[in-house]
């Protein structure tokens, strides 16, 4: 079974991965927003989602993380699929609790890496809408109140990106929120 | 070691976690990522299972202190690295059972205290108590 989805909050994506495998579909393989599931016994595994390395620093090319992704096996779980900087394993509900981040410290250095990277991607998308809007409302003057042939896909992504970077701010504030209520 | 580097180990003092406290005891002898798990687990009977992410994270930051060393990988084999406590470490390990014992020496006198000065209002009430029920008791007769 294929499913569509686009999630900014890790914690709601894994909380959803584990609401399918309690009714019986277990994701196997991620791309783009796209996840793919097989079927399994209701309620066979638990979900965790993971991000190692921070982005910046790390190339999301680099695929150094065999010693974490034994380490990880070592401890019963499987790994999944790697999707960027995110890492997604699981492991048999029979064999208990499954944590990957068991005190407040690692659970905050954790929130911080994936809130740096909304962050620098938020800049990005940022910096690509501002000066597309730029050069379109350039053209719009130019053309005396007119857009003439701009193209509607053209558009259309501006508008996507104008939402992506609005989505990453957002989700970085909203990560803040999550530290903040984990200190406390 | 330099007075320097004392003092750097004072400020990083600040933050000792049970998983950095558990995880430099575990490598007193050479010991493998799992390894730690698995004698963290042993050592506290089954309380405190470190989850992989926060060991891994753990071991960097050790590593980038020098408070542990890598002790060898195999590298014929299966790669597995261990590590091992340094000097440092030792030293980190040292100040903070020092922090603890006066932690629990602190919190053992006052509770007992506590318990004492209560005890004795308890006795003081039971005796005022009695007395009255003297007193009641002379009424009556």
């Amino acid at each position: 079974m294929k499913k569509f989805r686009l999630y900014f909050d890790k914690d709601k994506e894994e909380e959803w991965l584990n609401e399918m495998s309690r009714q019986g579909w277990a994701m196997t393989e991620f791309l783009l927003g796209l996840y793919i599931f097989t079927s399994c016994e209701p309620g066979q595994y638990i979900y965790r989602i993971d991000m190692q390395k921070e982005a910046g620093r790390t190339p999301v090319w680099r695929n150094d993380y065999q010693e974490y992704i034994e380490l990880v096996e070592e401890t019963g779980a499987e790994y999944v699929c790697r999707w960027g900087w995110w890492l997604i394993f699981r492991r048999e509900a029979a064999k208990g609790e499954f944590a990957l981040y068991t005190d407040m410290e690692s659970q905050i250095a954790l929130y911080r890496r994936i809130r740096w990277m909304f962050l620098l991607f938020g800049m990005l998308e940022l910096s690509i809408a501002l000066s597309n809007t730029g050069n379109v409302l350039h053209f719009w003057e130019s053309r005396a109140g007119s857009l003439g042939s701009l193209d509607i896909i053209f558009f259309v992504c501006l508008i996507l990106v104008w939402f992506a970077a609005a989505g990453f701010f957002l989700m970085s504030l909203k990560l803040t929120g999550k530290i903040h209520r984990l200190r406390m | 070691m330099e007075v320097w580097e004392v003092v750097v180990l004072a400020e990083k003092q600040m933050v000792m976690t049970e998983a950095f406290y558990y995880i430099l005891l575990s490598l007193n002898t050479p010991n493998h990522g799992y390894g730690i798990i698995q004698n963290t687990i042993e050592l506290t009977d089954g309380r405190l299972e470190l989850g992989a992410g926060t060991l891994y994270g753990a071991i960097n930051t050790l590593l980038d202190r020098g408070w542990i060393r890598l002790y060898s990988e195999d590298k014929q084999s299966r790669k597995k690295k261990q590590y091992l406590i340094t000097e440092q470490g030792v030293l980190a390990l040292e100040q903070e059972i020092e922090r603890l014992e006066e932690l629990l020496e602190n919190g053992r006198r006052v509770i007992n205290e506590g318990c004492a000065k209560s005890e004795g209002t308890n006795a003081g009430e039971r005796k005022e108590k009695e007395e009255a029920a003297d007193e009641e008791v002379q009424v009556v007769f």
